[in-house]
Protein backbone atom coordinates (compact mmCIF):
# COMPACT_ATOMS: atom_id res chain seq x y z
CA UNK A 1 0.00 0.00 0.00
CA UNK A 2 3.04 2.40 0.72
CA UNK A 3 4.43 1.36 -2.24
CA UNK A 4 1.58 2.32 -4.00
CA UNK A 5 1.13 5.50 -2.60
CA UNK A 6 4.76 6.04 -3.14
CA UNK A 7 4.79 5.18 -6.56
CA UNK A 8 1.73 7.21 -7.56
CA UNK A 9 3.33 10.13 -6.09
CA UNK A 10 6.13 9.82 -8.24
CA UNK A 11 4.20 9.81 -11.31
CA UNK A 12 2.25 12.53 -10.24
CA UNK A 13 5.71 14.50 -9.10
CA UNK A 14 7.41 13.20 -12.55
CA UNK A 15 3.88 14.37 -14.75
CA UNK A 16 3.73 17.82 -13.29
CA UNK A 17 7.53 18.41 -14.00
CA UNK A 18 6.59 17.15 -18.11
CA UNK A 19 3.43 19.77 -17.59
CA UNK A 20 4.70 22.55 -16.13
CA UNK A 21 7.83 22.20 -18.79
CA UNK A 22 5.86 22.05 -21.61
CA UNK A 23 3.72 25.14 -20.77
CA UNK A 24 6.61 26.76 -19.39
CA UNK A 25 7.96 26.07 -23.01
CA UNK A 26 4.87 27.74 -24.85
CA UNK A 27 4.99 30.82 -22.42
CA UNK A 28 8.68 30.96 -23.54
CA UNK A 29 8.27 31.15 -27.06
CA UNK A 30 6.26 34.39 -27.13
CA UNK A 31 8.81 36.41 -25.42
CA UNK A 32 10.77 38.63 -27.17
CA UNK A 33 14.90 37.22 -26.01
CA UNK A 34 17.15 40.11 -25.70
CA UNK A 35 20.75 39.72 -27.85
CA UNK A 36 23.55 38.23 -26.16
CA UNK A 37 25.89 40.81 -24.59
CA UNK A 38 29.03 41.56 -26.56
CA UNK A 39 31.65 40.65 -23.75
CA UNK A 40 35.08 42.70 -24.91
CA UNK A 41 37.29 39.68 -26.13
CA UNK A 42 39.93 40.74 -23.70
CA UNK A 43 38.14 39.89 -20.47
CA UNK A 44 37.07 36.02 -22.42
CA UNK A 45 40.75 35.54 -23.50
CA UNK A 46 41.87 36.31 -19.87
CA UNK A 47 39.44 33.66 -18.82
CA UNK A 48 38.83 30.45 -21.20
CA UNK A 49 42.68 28.43 -20.14
CA UNK A 50 43.70 29.13 -23.42
CA UNK A 51 41.50 28.12 -25.60
CA UNK A 52 40.87 30.42 -27.59
CA UNK A 53 39.98 28.61 -30.42
CA UNK A 54 37.43 26.30 -29.03
CA UNK A 55 36.18 29.31 -27.71
CA UNK A 56 35.65 31.29 -30.68
CA UNK A 57 34.08 28.16 -32.81
CA UNK A 58 31.34 27.77 -29.88
CA UNK A 59 31.01 31.75 -30.39
CA UNK A 60 30.51 31.04 -34.00
CA UNK A 61 28.40 28.51 -33.92
CA UNK A 62 25.91 30.82 -31.07
CA UNK A 63 26.01 33.49 -34.20
CA UNK A 64 25.23 31.57 -36.61
CA UNK A 65 22.68 29.37 -34.97
CA UNK A 66 20.76 32.16 -32.77
CA UNK A 67 21.60 35.29 -34.42
CA UNK A 68 20.85 34.68 -38.50
CA UNK A 69 17.42 33.01 -38.19
CA UNK A 70 16.36 35.90 -35.78
CA UNK A 71 18.21 38.74 -37.54
CA UNK A 72 21.38 40.64 -38.04
CA UNK A 73 20.68 42.87 -35.42
CA UNK A 74 25.20 43.45 -34.53
CA UNK A 75 26.68 41.25 -36.47
CA UNK A 76 29.10 43.54 -37.02
CA UNK A 77 29.88 43.66 -33.39
CA UNK A 78 29.52 39.77 -32.64
CA UNK A 79 32.01 38.89 -35.85
CA UNK A 80 34.40 41.55 -34.62
CA UNK A 81 33.90 39.53 -31.20
CA UNK A 82 35.35 36.47 -32.73
CA UNK A 83 37.84 37.66 -35.09
CA UNK A 84 39.20 39.51 -31.81
CA UNK A 85 39.70 36.35 -29.79
CA UNK A 86 40.62 34.00 -32.74
CA UNK A 87 41.97 36.33 -35.56
CA UNK A 88 43.25 33.30 -37.19
CA UNK A 89 39.66 32.07 -37.88
CA UNK A 90 38.95 33.16 -41.57
CA UNK A 91 35.38 32.57 -42.37
CA UNK A 92 33.78 34.66 -40.02
CA UNK A 93 35.32 37.38 -41.68
CA UNK A 94 34.25 35.91 -45.16
CA UNK A 95 31.01 35.39 -43.70
CA UNK A 96 31.06 39.10 -42.16
CA UNK A 97 31.98 40.46 -45.34
CA UNK A 98 29.23 39.08 -47.95
CA UNK A 99 25.88 39.43 -45.27
CA UNK A 100 26.81 43.08 -43.91
CA UNK A 101 26.79 44.58 -47.47
CA UNK A 102 23.34 42.88 -47.73
CA UNK A 103 22.40 44.35 -44.53
CA UNK A 104 23.76 48.01 -46.29
CA UNK A 105 26.29 48.36 -43.97
CA UNK A 106 29.20 47.90 -46.63
CA UNK A 107 31.74 50.01 -44.53
CA UNK A 108 31.53 47.20 -41.44
CA UNK A 109 32.03 44.37 -44.16
CA UNK A 110 34.87 46.11 -45.85
CA UNK A 111 36.78 46.42 -42.76
CA UNK A 112 35.75 43.24 -42.04
CA UNK A 113 37.00 41.74 -44.80
CA UNK A 114 40.44 43.81 -45.02
CA UNK A 115 41.20 42.57 -41.47
CA UNK A 116 40.57 39.08 -42.47
CA UNK A 117 42.98 39.26 -45.32
CA UNK A 118 45.57 41.14 -43.29
CA UNK A 119 45.10 38.83 -40.29
CA UNK A 120 43.25 35.38 -41.19
CA UNK A 121 44.38 31.82 -42.22
CA UNK A 122 44.74 32.42 -45.91
CA UNK A 123 41.29 31.68 -47.56
CA UNK A 124 40.11 32.91 -51.16
CA UNK A 125 37.17 33.43 -49.73
CA UNK A 126 37.46 36.84 -47.91
CA UNK A 127 39.46 38.74 -51.06
CA UNK A 128 36.53 37.24 -53.74
CA UNK A 129 33.34 38.10 -51.17
CA UNK A 130 35.15 41.70 -50.99
CA UNK A 131 35.55 41.89 -54.61
CA UNK A 132 31.95 41.01 -55.03
CA UNK A 133 31.02 43.39 -52.48
CA UNK A 134 32.85 46.10 -54.64
CA UNK A 135 31.15 44.58 -58.00
CA UNK A 136 27.98 44.82 -56.63
CA UNK A 137 27.15 48.01 -53.65
CA UNK A 138 29.73 50.46 -55.18
CA UNK A 139 30.64 48.99 -58.68
CA UNK A 140 33.64 49.73 -58.19
CA UNK A 141 35.17 47.68 -60.89
CA UNK A 142 38.67 48.78 -60.22
CA UNK A 143 39.09 47.65 -56.62
CA UNK A 144 37.19 44.29 -57.52
CA UNK A 145 39.22 43.15 -60.20
CA UNK A 146 41.78 43.66 -57.87
CA UNK A 147 40.16 41.26 -54.91
CA UNK A 148 39.03 39.01 -57.77
CA UNK A 149 43.14 38.68 -58.98
CA UNK A 150 43.84 38.59 -55.34
CA UNK A 151 41.11 35.47 -54.45
CA UNK A 152 42.28 33.45 -57.72
CA UNK A 153 45.92 33.38 -56.61
CA UNK A 154 45.26 32.39 -52.83
CA UNK A 155 46.17 28.78 -52.19
CA UNK A 156 43.23 26.34 -52.42
CA UNK A 157 40.99 29.05 -54.99
CA UNK A 158 38.48 26.35 -57.17
CA UNK A 159 38.92 26.48 -60.50
CA UNK A 160 35.73 28.70 -61.47
CA UNK A 161 36.71 31.27 -59.04
CA UNK A 162 40.31 31.54 -61.17
CA UNK A 163 37.62 31.61 -64.30
CA UNK A 164 35.96 34.88 -62.61
CA UNK A 165 38.87 36.56 -61.97
CA UNK A 166 40.64 35.52 -65.70
CA UNK A 167 37.42 36.78 -67.68
CA UNK A 168 36.36 39.63 -64.91
CA UNK A 169 35.60 42.80 -67.33
CA UNK A 170 35.45 40.87 -70.47
CA UNK A 171 31.77 40.07 -70.45
CA UNK A 172 29.42 41.93 -72.76
CA UNK A 173 26.86 43.11 -69.52
CA UNK A 174 27.10 43.79 -66.26
CA UNK A 175 24.73 41.37 -65.03
CA UNK A 176 26.12 38.51 -66.85
CA UNK A 177 29.51 39.28 -64.94
CA UNK A 178 27.42 39.66 -61.79
CA UNK A 179 25.40 35.92 -62.85
CA UNK A 180 28.89 34.74 -63.50
CA UNK A 181 30.28 35.35 -59.99
CA UNK A 182 27.32 34.84 -57.84
CA UNK A 183 27.50 30.87 -59.84
CA UNK A 184 30.62 30.40 -59.16
CA UNK A 185 29.92 30.91 -55.55
CA UNK A 186 27.07 28.88 -55.52
CA UNK A 187 29.17 25.94 -56.94
CA UNK A 188 31.72 26.35 -54.54
CA UNK A 189 30.31 27.28 -51.62
CA UNK A 190 29.24 24.68 -48.55
CA UNK A 191 27.88 27.70 -46.46
CA UNK A 192 23.81 26.93 -46.71
CA UNK A 193 23.55 30.72 -45.83
CA UNK A 194 25.51 32.16 -48.72
CA UNK A 195 24.24 29.51 -51.02
CA UNK A 196 20.60 30.66 -50.28
CA UNK A 197 21.86 33.76 -50.74
CA UNK A 198 23.46 33.44 -53.65
CA UNK A 199 20.27 31.38 -55.36
CA UNK A 200 18.27 34.35 -54.65
CA UNK A 201 20.37 36.51 -56.54
CA UNK A 202 21.19 34.09 -59.57
CA UNK A 203 16.66 33.50 -58.97
CA UNK A 204 16.30 38.00 -59.48
CA UNK A 205 18.77 38.16 -62.24
CA UNK A 206 16.80 36.20 -64.11
CA UNK A 207 13.84 37.75 -63.61
CA UNK A 208 15.15 40.67 -64.36
CA UNK A 209 15.76 38.66 -67.67
CA UNK A 210 12.59 37.57 -68.08
CA UNK A 211 10.93 40.86 -67.06
CA UNK A 212 13.23 42.39 -69.74
CA UNK A 213 11.81 40.35 -72.64
CA UNK A 214 8.46 40.66 -71.51
CA UNK A 215 9.21 44.45 -71.68
CA UNK A 216 10.76 44.31 -75.13
CA UNK A 217 7.10 42.20 -76.36
CA UNK A 218 5.15 45.35 -74.07
CA UNK A 219 6.72 48.22 -76.40
CA UNK A 220 6.01 45.91 -79.15
CA UNK A 221 2.23 46.02 -78.49
CA UNK A 222 2.13 48.93 -76.97
CA UNK A 223 4.39 51.22 -78.30
CA UNK A 224 6.01 52.24 -75.01
CA UNK A 225 7.97 50.30 -72.23
CA UNK A 226 6.07 49.95 -69.11
CA UNK A 227 6.86 51.96 -66.15
CA UNK A 228 6.20 48.78 -63.67
CA UNK A 229 5.93 45.18 -63.44
CA UNK A 230 2.73 45.51 -63.08
CA UNK A 231 1.85 47.11 -66.71
CA UNK A 232 3.07 43.60 -67.94
CA UNK A 233 -0.08 42.07 -66.41
CA UNK A 234 -2.42 44.28 -67.58
CA UNK A 235 -1.12 44.86 -70.86
CA UNK A 236 -1.75 40.89 -70.77
CA UNK A 237 2.19 39.67 -71.56
CA UNK A 238 2.23 37.77 -68.45
CA UNK A 239 -0.27 36.28 -66.61
CA UNK A 240 1.40 36.86 -63.18
CA UNK A 241 4.42 38.17 -62.07
CA UNK A 242 7.67 36.59 -60.56
CA UNK A 243 8.21 37.27 -57.06
CA UNK A 244 11.22 39.15 -56.30
CA UNK A 245 13.76 36.73 -53.69
CA UNK A 246 14.56 39.55 -51.70
CA UNK A 247 10.68 41.07 -51.18
CA UNK A 248 11.42 44.63 -53.60
CA UNK A 249 9.32 45.70 -56.57
CA UNK A 250 10.19 45.71 -59.76
CA UNK A 251 10.69 48.78 -62.13
CA UNK A 252 11.70 49.66 -65.56
CA UNK A 253 13.42 52.42 -66.89
CA UNK A 254 12.81 54.52 -70.32
CA UNK A 255 14.91 52.19 -72.19
CA UNK A 256 12.99 48.82 -70.73
CA UNK A 257 15.81 47.81 -68.33
CA UNK A 258 14.79 46.33 -65.26
CA UNK A 259 15.38 47.25 -62.05
CA UNK A 260 14.37 46.65 -58.20
CA UNK A 261 13.30 49.02 -55.56
CA UNK A 262 12.67 48.35 -51.84
CA UNK A 263 8.80 48.63 -51.05
CA UNK B 1 62.55 1.93 -8.46
CA UNK B 2 61.29 -1.48 -7.89
CA UNK B 3 59.70 0.28 -4.50
CA UNK B 4 58.17 3.33 -6.97
CA UNK B 5 56.78 1.28 -9.32
CA UNK B 6 55.14 -0.66 -7.09
CA UNK B 7 53.53 1.90 -5.71
CA UNK B 8 52.91 3.17 -9.22
CA UNK B 9 51.14 0.15 -10.40
CA UNK B 10 48.58 0.00 -7.16
CA UNK B 11 47.81 3.56 -7.69
CA UNK B 12 47.03 3.05 -11.53
CA UNK B 13 45.16 0.24 -10.20
CA UNK B 14 43.14 2.05 -8.15
CA UNK B 15 42.47 4.89 -10.67
CA UNK B 16 41.23 2.34 -13.00
CA UNK B 17 39.08 0.96 -11.08
CA UNK B 18 37.59 4.36 -9.73
CA UNK B 19 33.94 5.42 -10.96
CA UNK B 20 34.50 8.72 -11.38
CA UNK B 21 37.23 8.51 -13.75
CA UNK B 22 34.92 6.07 -16.11
CA UNK B 23 32.16 8.52 -15.54
CA UNK B 24 34.25 11.44 -16.94
CA UNK B 25 36.30 9.31 -19.33
CA UNK B 26 32.64 8.45 -20.87
CA UNK B 27 31.35 11.97 -20.95
CA UNK B 28 34.33 12.88 -22.47
CA UNK B 29 34.20 10.09 -25.83
CA UNK B 30 30.80 10.99 -26.11
CA UNK B 31 31.30 14.90 -26.41
CA UNK B 32 34.20 14.15 -28.84
CA UNK B 33 32.05 12.37 -30.90
CA UNK B 34 29.02 15.27 -30.48
CA UNK B 35 30.93 17.35 -32.42
CA UNK B 36 30.45 15.63 -35.61
CA UNK B 37 26.70 17.22 -34.87
CA UNK B 38 28.76 20.98 -34.19
CA UNK B 39 30.67 21.08 -37.52
CA UNK B 40 27.47 19.88 -39.43
CA UNK B 41 25.91 23.24 -38.18
CA UNK B 42 29.05 25.45 -38.64
CA UNK B 43 27.86 26.54 -42.12
CA UNK B 44 30.95 23.94 -43.54
CA UNK B 45 33.60 24.86 -40.99
CA UNK B 46 33.25 21.22 -40.09
CA UNK B 47 36.58 20.79 -39.59
CA UNK B 48 38.06 23.97 -38.36
CA UNK B 49 35.33 23.36 -34.97
CA UNK B 50 35.89 19.32 -34.83
CA UNK B 51 39.35 20.04 -34.26
CA UNK B 52 39.35 23.13 -32.23
CA UNK B 53 36.55 21.89 -29.64
CA UNK B 54 38.00 18.38 -30.03
CA UNK B 55 41.24 19.03 -29.23
CA UNK B 56 39.81 22.15 -26.17
CA UNK B 57 37.43 19.16 -24.79
CA UNK B 58 40.17 16.38 -24.15
CA UNK B 59 41.81 18.92 -22.35
CA UNK B 60 39.56 20.23 -19.96
CA UNK B 61 38.23 16.75 -19.31
CA UNK B 62 42.36 15.30 -18.61
CA UNK B 63 41.87 18.44 -16.28
CA UNK B 64 38.74 17.15 -14.55
CA UNK B 65 39.89 14.12 -13.98
CA UNK B 66 43.09 15.64 -12.49
CA UNK B 67 41.29 17.65 -9.81
CA UNK B 68 38.79 14.84 -9.06
CA UNK B 69 41.75 12.22 -8.72
CA UNK B 70 44.39 14.28 -7.89
CA UNK B 71 42.88 16.51 -5.57
CA UNK B 72 42.31 13.78 -2.66
CA UNK B 73 44.98 11.36 -3.53
CA UNK B 74 47.60 11.90 -0.27
CA UNK B 75 44.59 13.72 1.92
CA UNK B 76 43.06 10.36 1.54
CA UNK B 77 45.87 7.92 2.70
CA UNK B 78 46.38 10.34 5.29
CA UNK B 79 43.00 10.20 6.44
CA UNK B 80 42.35 6.59 6.50
CA UNK B 81 45.85 5.97 8.07
CA UNK B 82 46.75 3.51 5.03
CA UNK B 83 50.32 5.72 4.54
CA UNK B 84 51.11 4.08 8.22
CA UNK B 85 51.14 0.44 6.57
CA UNK B 86 53.61 1.74 3.64
CA UNK B 87 55.82 3.52 6.09
CA UNK B 88 56.19 0.59 8.36
CA UNK B 89 58.07 -1.16 5.61
CA UNK B 90 61.51 0.63 4.74
CA UNK B 91 59.84 3.04 2.21
CA UNK B 92 60.68 6.81 1.66
CA UNK B 93 58.00 9.49 1.58
CA UNK B 94 59.59 10.55 -1.79
CA UNK B 95 58.62 6.89 -2.93
CA UNK B 96 55.35 7.40 -2.01
CA UNK B 97 54.81 10.72 -3.76
CA UNK B 98 56.70 9.66 -6.63
CA UNK B 99 55.02 6.37 -6.78
CA UNK B 100 51.05 8.06 -6.45
CA UNK B 101 52.69 10.48 -9.37
CA UNK B 102 53.47 8.04 -11.74
CA UNK B 103 50.62 6.12 -10.83
CA UNK B 104 48.23 9.08 -11.75
CA UNK B 105 49.95 10.39 -14.85
CA UNK B 106 49.97 6.71 -16.53
CA UNK B 107 46.12 6.39 -15.61
CA UNK B 108 45.45 9.96 -16.98
CA UNK B 109 47.95 10.23 -20.01
CA UNK B 110 45.90 6.41 -20.90
CA UNK B 111 42.54 7.95 -21.07
CA UNK B 112 44.07 11.32 -22.84
CA UNK B 113 45.27 8.82 -25.53
CA UNK B 114 41.68 6.98 -25.50
CA UNK B 115 40.04 10.91 -26.12
CA UNK B 116 42.74 11.18 -28.38
CA UNK B 117 42.28 8.42 -30.31
CA UNK B 118 38.67 8.44 -30.68
CA UNK B 119 39.47 12.46 -31.76
CA UNK B 120 41.60 11.12 -34.71
CA UNK B 121 38.57 9.11 -35.63
CA UNK B 122 36.34 11.89 -36.01
CA UNK B 123 38.60 14.47 -37.98
CA UNK B 124 38.99 10.70 -40.34
CA UNK B 125 35.64 10.37 -40.35
CA UNK B 126 34.35 13.85 -41.31
CA UNK B 127 37.11 13.84 -43.88
CA UNK B 128 40.30 15.16 -42.43
CA UNK B 129 42.49 12.65 -43.21
CA UNK B 130 45.40 11.50 -40.98
CA UNK B 131 45.77 14.80 -37.70
CA UNK B 132 49.24 13.69 -37.33
CA UNK B 133 49.68 17.71 -35.96
CA UNK B 134 47.16 16.98 -32.89
CA UNK B 135 50.14 13.90 -31.45
CA UNK B 136 52.23 16.63 -30.42
CA UNK B 137 49.35 18.96 -28.67
CA UNK B 138 47.93 15.93 -26.93
CA UNK B 139 51.38 15.21 -25.81
CA UNK B 140 52.06 18.76 -24.65
CA UNK B 141 48.63 18.15 -22.88
CA UNK B 142 49.87 15.25 -21.37
CA UNK B 143 52.91 17.36 -19.81
CA UNK B 144 50.78 19.73 -18.82
CA UNK B 145 48.64 18.02 -17.13
CA UNK B 146 51.49 15.51 -15.51
CA UNK B 147 52.77 19.21 -14.19
CA UNK B 148 48.80 19.77 -12.89
CA UNK B 149 49.19 16.32 -11.32
CA UNK B 150 52.10 17.44 -9.18
CA UNK B 151 50.51 20.68 -8.34
CA UNK B 152 47.54 18.44 -6.68
CA UNK B 153 49.59 16.11 -5.26
CA UNK B 154 51.77 19.17 -3.46
CA UNK B 155 48.59 20.47 -2.46
CA UNK B 156 46.91 17.66 -1.30
CA UNK B 157 49.76 16.72 1.51
CA UNK B 158 48.72 20.00 3.51
CA UNK B 159 44.93 21.14 2.04
CA UNK B 160 41.82 19.15 2.17
CA UNK B 161 40.68 17.64 -1.27
CA UNK B 162 38.20 21.31 -1.77
CA UNK B 163 41.15 23.17 -0.52
CA UNK B 164 43.44 21.70 -3.06
CA UNK B 165 41.51 21.41 -5.84
CA UNK B 166 39.87 25.51 -5.07
CA UNK B 167 43.98 26.18 -4.87
CA UNK B 168 44.72 24.17 -7.95
CA UNK B 169 42.06 25.76 -10.18
CA UNK B 170 43.57 29.17 -8.94
CA UNK B 171 46.65 28.32 -10.18
CA UNK B 172 45.24 27.02 -13.47
CA UNK B 173 43.92 30.17 -14.33
CA UNK B 174 47.18 32.35 -13.13
CA UNK B 175 49.46 30.13 -15.27
CA UNK B 176 47.17 30.53 -18.56
CA UNK B 177 47.21 34.59 -17.59
CA UNK B 178 50.82 35.34 -17.05
CA UNK B 179 51.79 36.32 -20.58
CA UNK B 180 48.89 38.46 -20.57
CA UNK B 181 49.72 39.56 -17.44
CA UNK B 182 53.40 40.57 -19.42
CA UNK B 183 51.22 42.45 -21.71
CA UNK B 184 49.32 44.65 -19.67
CA UNK B 185 52.04 46.11 -17.50
CA UNK B 186 54.06 46.66 -20.80
CA UNK B 187 53.46 50.50 -20.58
CA UNK B 188 53.37 50.69 -16.54
CA UNK B 189 56.54 51.55 -14.61
CA UNK B 190 59.69 49.76 -13.77
CA UNK B 191 58.09 47.89 -10.57
CA UNK B 192 55.11 46.85 -12.20
CA UNK B 193 57.09 45.33 -14.74
CA UNK B 194 59.40 43.71 -12.20
CA UNK B 195 57.06 42.36 -10.05
CA UNK B 196 54.85 40.80 -13.16
CA UNK B 197 58.39 39.07 -14.40
CA UNK B 198 58.88 37.61 -10.78
CA UNK B 199 55.29 36.47 -10.90
CA UNK B 200 55.72 35.14 -14.28
CA UNK B 201 58.90 33.05 -13.46
CA UNK B 202 57.31 31.79 -9.57
CA UNK B 203 53.78 30.36 -10.90
CA UNK B 204 53.89 27.54 -13.31
CA UNK B 205 53.20 29.00 -16.44
CA UNK B 206 50.81 26.91 -18.19
CA UNK B 207 50.76 28.62 -21.46
CA UNK B 208 53.69 27.13 -22.78
CA UNK B 209 51.92 23.78 -23.50
CA UNK B 210 48.97 25.40 -25.44
CA UNK B 211 50.05 24.60 -28.99
CA UNK B 212 46.85 24.03 -29.84
CA UNK B 213 46.20 27.82 -31.15
CA UNK B 214 48.47 27.52 -33.51
CA UNK B 215 48.27 23.92 -34.63
CA UNK B 216 44.77 24.06 -35.93
CA UNK B 217 45.88 27.17 -37.85
CA UNK B 218 48.79 25.52 -39.30
CA UNK B 219 51.79 26.88 -37.59
CA UNK B 220 54.02 24.73 -36.11
CA UNK B 221 55.91 25.11 -33.04
CA UNK B 222 59.63 24.61 -33.38
CA UNK B 223 61.26 21.71 -31.52
CA UNK B 224 63.45 24.04 -29.46
CA UNK B 225 60.00 25.38 -28.61
CA UNK B 226 58.72 22.01 -27.52
CA UNK B 227 62.17 20.80 -25.79
CA UNK B 228 62.51 23.85 -23.79
CA UNK B 229 58.78 23.24 -22.91
CA UNK B 230 59.67 19.69 -21.80
CA UNK B 231 62.70 20.54 -19.50
CA UNK B 232 60.14 23.12 -17.46
CA UNK B 233 57.77 20.42 -17.23
CA UNK B 234 60.24 18.20 -15.82
CA UNK B 235 62.18 21.25 -13.60
CA UNK B 236 58.74 21.95 -12.39
CA UNK B 237 57.53 19.10 -11.47
CA UNK B 238 60.24 17.56 -9.97
CA UNK B 239 60.54 20.43 -8.25
CA UNK B 240 56.78 20.00 -7.14
CA UNK B 241 57.04 16.78 -5.99
CA UNK B 242 59.98 17.95 -3.90
CA UNK B 243 58.16 20.05 -1.70
CA UNK B 244 55.25 17.54 -1.38
CA UNK B 245 58.14 15.26 0.15
CA UNK B 246 58.85 18.23 2.16
CA UNK B 247 55.53 19.24 3.38
CA UNK B 248 54.73 15.18 3.74
CA UNK B 249 58.04 14.52 5.72
CA UNK B 250 57.60 17.71 8.13
CA UNK B 251 53.80 16.97 9.46
CA UNK B 252 53.13 14.91 12.37
CA UNK B 253 52.20 11.46 11.27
Amino acid sequence: MATARKTSLAIILVAGAIVSHALFLRANKRTVKPLPAVIPAAVIRASDLGLHTMTASFLWLAVIQRLVPIGFDRLDAYIGQINDIDPKFSYPYAFGVLLLSGQNNLDAGTRIGMRGIAEADTDWRIPYYLAMNYHTATKDRAHAAFYFALAARTRGAPENVRMVAATYGSRKTYRAETEEIWSALLETSRDEVVRGQARDILTRLKILDLLEQAASAYKKQHGLFPKQAEDLISGRILTTLPIDPFGSHFVFDKDGNAATIRP
Amino acid sequence: MRTIWAIAANTFRAAMRDRILHGIAAFAILFILFTLFLGSISLGEELIIIRSIGLGGIYLFGLLITLFLGGSLMHAEIERRTIYLILAKPVSIGQIIAGKFFGLLVSIALVVTAMGTVYLGVVWYQGGGFDGIAIPTIGMTILELALFIALTIFFSTFLTPLGATIYAIILLYIGHSLSLLIQFVRTSGAFARTAATAVSYLFPNLEKFNIRNEVLHHIIPSSATLGFALLYALCYTALLLALATFMLSSKDL
